[in-house]
């Protein structure tokens, strides 16, 4: 069963007035989410990829009830998250952590790394002083701090560090689910590889779920079960991770994947003979069709007229989902001309 | 133009052994600790290291642009076609900066005016160093926008930054950089701070500019993919200092120093399946550095089967450099001896 579902969830921001001179009058509400379906079981780890703008930070914000959908729902072990009463919602929090991009904004400067993974412990009342000292000790201990670094204040901590305690934070009242929005991407290229080890060892050892949000491709290969694909605010592939990294079948995915940058120089490209042209932000809304049609070369006629639906890939067949596996092992994309 | 041909047998850029410091208040800082290369016409090179490694410093420092204080130049001298910059007036100085070399940001919002015109931002660059009718300045403006690969110029002339998306604003930047035409670019993390396609397109635009324009790329980066997709040759800075050098073949076939080889692992993890090895610790504070190899504290093969005097020199003496192939010089004390 999945942990949590979200089911067919639109989100619009309302038009904001610009008071800069130029700006675009009436270019309207803004569809940040545009009918996604996707759940995440019991202790998987589901990737959600896509560029800035994509929708994605704001699925997570969703997920974790900061934010109401304009339509659609978002179920947590079978309960609608937006229709919890306060006590529910208290209970939800405990159970659904997050942790976010810039350790130095989600920590207090003058809050010691001790009592800021204490804090979760006391405001959801779990146990007398010394027990929730244990436990505190317990949890740099798992996230490989010392206690002489649980001392410190967050300046005296390197990036990694304080990703670290962040982490410990998000730990500290044993959620069953994480959202982790970039969690790596504000650190050290050397540091990274550190951190995403100490996630897949939490998580391996207690059977934590993970959503994790990112760009990086690299991230995704390593900590996820499985990826979902976001452009313009809708789902456009989903699948295995190992299955839609190496056989993409939808074109943007094809070109987010091409467009990392291989530490190869054998592979590199030849030099242009023009320059490359920056692309004008296509419009988004309410079109009929494929939002990636503009820039799709693959695009042709219907892709303008008619949205592609999210569906299972033709001829997988020749990967059938493992038994027991339910519809979320497929691999799935909307394009209605898909190819791998 | 008869001064540089003259000179034509010497590198373009030579910095040799340039010393930064920054005053904090907790004392001083060196972030650039005698670091020497040079950059012929058309080369590109990429200097890589991670935050504190002195890469931007280094950068700002040959630009003249590190704020002083906090920061100074204590020492070393960058040699731009052999004349000394250190030593130009701030007028002097400002001819070299634009029209001789020119630099691009990381935060191309940063960088522009937010309340002019992005045509105005570039026929100002253009006016800077040439004295042309306005008309003539229109003209260059919107034939540097049409290089730098913004799509029909002439419709986003009027347009302010803010209606402009990431690659775009990126794009006016280097339009910005290239309107006086240059001899060499330096591009502070171009690429950091936008989408993986958006990054595509400025690494192909700078290969098509120094295809079309020879220009000399100093690149800053922490990525080895720009690195391996851009630069002829590569240095790799770690707490001040150049630990490893090499053409970028050779080095992709295979750093030597430790710490390379740890950078090139974490960005094998982009493309490609398997266990994570990730270099222990993290950056180093620049107080706490020891007197030998700065990377020692946190390196595995100071220790790893070698004799304990090994060890101890790793920490106390600065390592010499090693050639271990052409033009591939390494600063490791184990550089050869474990492979």
């Amino acid at each position: 069963m999945s942990l949590m579902s979200f089911e067919n969830v639109v989100k619009v921001y309302p038009a904001l007035r610009s008071a800069l001179p130029g700006a675009r009058r009436g270019a309207g509400r803004r569809l940040a989410v545009d009918d996604v379906t996707f759940s995440v079981g019991r202790g998987e780890s589901y990737a959600l990829v896509g560029e800035s703008g994509c929708g994605k930070t704001t699925l997570a914000r969703l997920g974790l009830a900061l934010i109401r959908p304009t339509s659609g729902r978002v179920r947590f072990a079978g309960a609608d998250v937006h229709r919890m009463r306060a006590r529910e919602l208290f209970a939800f929090r405990r159970r659904v952590q997050m942790v976010f991009q810039d350790p130095v904004g989600a920590l207090d400067p003058r809050q010691r790394v001790w009592s800021a993974v204490e804090e979760p412990l006391i405001l959801h009342g779990k146990g007398p002083p010394r027990r929730r000292l244990e436990q505190v000790a317990r949890l740099l201990e798992v996230v490989g701090l010392s206690a002489e670094e649980g001392r410190r204040l967050p300046h005296q901590l390197s990036g990694g560090q304080r990703q670290r305690v962040v982490i410990a934070r998000a730990l500290a009242l044993d959620p069953d689910l994480l959202f982790l929005d970039e969690p790596v991407s504000s650190l050290d290229v050397s540091v990274r590889a550190q951190i995403l080890n100490l996630l897949c060892r939490i998580r391996r050892e207690r059977g934590l779920g993970l959503v994790i949000i990112s760009h990086d491709l690299g991230v995704v290969r390593h900590v996820a079960d499985r990826v979902g694909v976001m452009h313009a605010g809708r789902l456009v592939e989903e699948g295995p991770a190992g299955g839609v990294l190496a056989s993409p079948a939808h074109p943007y995915t094809q070109a987010l994947l091409e467009a990392v940058p291989v530490p190869d120089p054998g592979a590199r490209r030849p030099p242009p003979a023009q320059p490359p042209p920056e692309p004008v932000d296509p419009a988004r809304g309410p079109s009929r069709g494929c939002l990636y049609a503009p820039l799709c070369p693959r695009a042709q006629g219907r892709c303008f007229s008619r949205r592609p639906p999210l569906r299972p890939l033709p001829g997988a067949a020749g990967t059938p989902p493992p038994p027991g596996a339910g519809p979320g092992r497929l691999h799935l994309v909307a394009c209605h001309h898909p190819e791998r | 133009m008869a001064r540089a041909r003259r000179r034509s047998r010497a590198p373009l850029l030579r910095v040799v052994d340039l010393r930064v410091e920054f005053r904090t208040a907790r004392g001083r800082v060196q972030a650039v600790d005698g670091v020497s290369f040079s950059l012929d016409r058309g080369e590109a090179l990429a200097v890589v290291g991670e935050s504190g490694s002195g890469k931007s410093a280094t950068a700002l420092s040959l630009m003249r642009l590190l704020p002083e204080p906090p920061a100074r130049v204590t020492g070393g001298r960058v040699l731009l076609r052999g004349r000394d910059i250190l030593d130009l007036t701030e007028e002097d100085m400002r001819r070299v900066r634009g029209r001789e070399m020119a630099m691009v940001f990381q935060e191309p919002a940063g960088a522009l005016n937010p309340v002019m015109t992005v045509g105005r931002q570039v026929m100002e660059a253009v006016t800077a160093h040439r004295a042309v009718t306005r008309r003539e300045a229109r003209r260059l403006a919107l034939l540097a926008l049409a290089e730098a690969g913004v799509p029909s110029p002439a419709a986003r002339f009027g347009h302010f930054p803010h209606q402009l998306s990431g690659g775009m604003k990126q794009r006016v930047m280097m339009a910005m950089a290239l309107a006086s035409g240059p001899a060499l670019l330096i591009a502070d993390e171009p690429t950091t701070a936008l989408d993986v396609t958006a990054q595509r397109r400025v690494l192909d635009l700078l290969a098509y500019l120094r295809r079309r324009h020879g220009l000399a790329l100093l690149l800053i980066t922490h990525d080895l993919g720009v690195v391996a997709q851009v630069a002829d040759r590569v240095a790799v800075l770690y707490a001040g200092r150049i630990v490893e050098t090499a053409p970028v073949r050779s080095f992709f076939r295979g750093p030597v120093h430790p710490y390379a080889r740890g950078l090139l692992d974490a960005a094998r993890m982009a493309t490609e399946a398997g266990e994570l090895k990730a270099v222990p610790g993290g950056v180093p504070d620049p107080r706490g550095l020891p007197p030998g190899c700065r990377f020692a504290p946190r390196c595995r093969l100071r220790l790893a089967g070698g004799s304990a005097a090994g060890a101890r020199r790793c920490l106390e003496r600065l390592p010499a450099p090693v050639e271990v192939g052409p033009g591939h010089v390494v600063w490791c004390w184990r550089a050869g001896v474990v492979s």
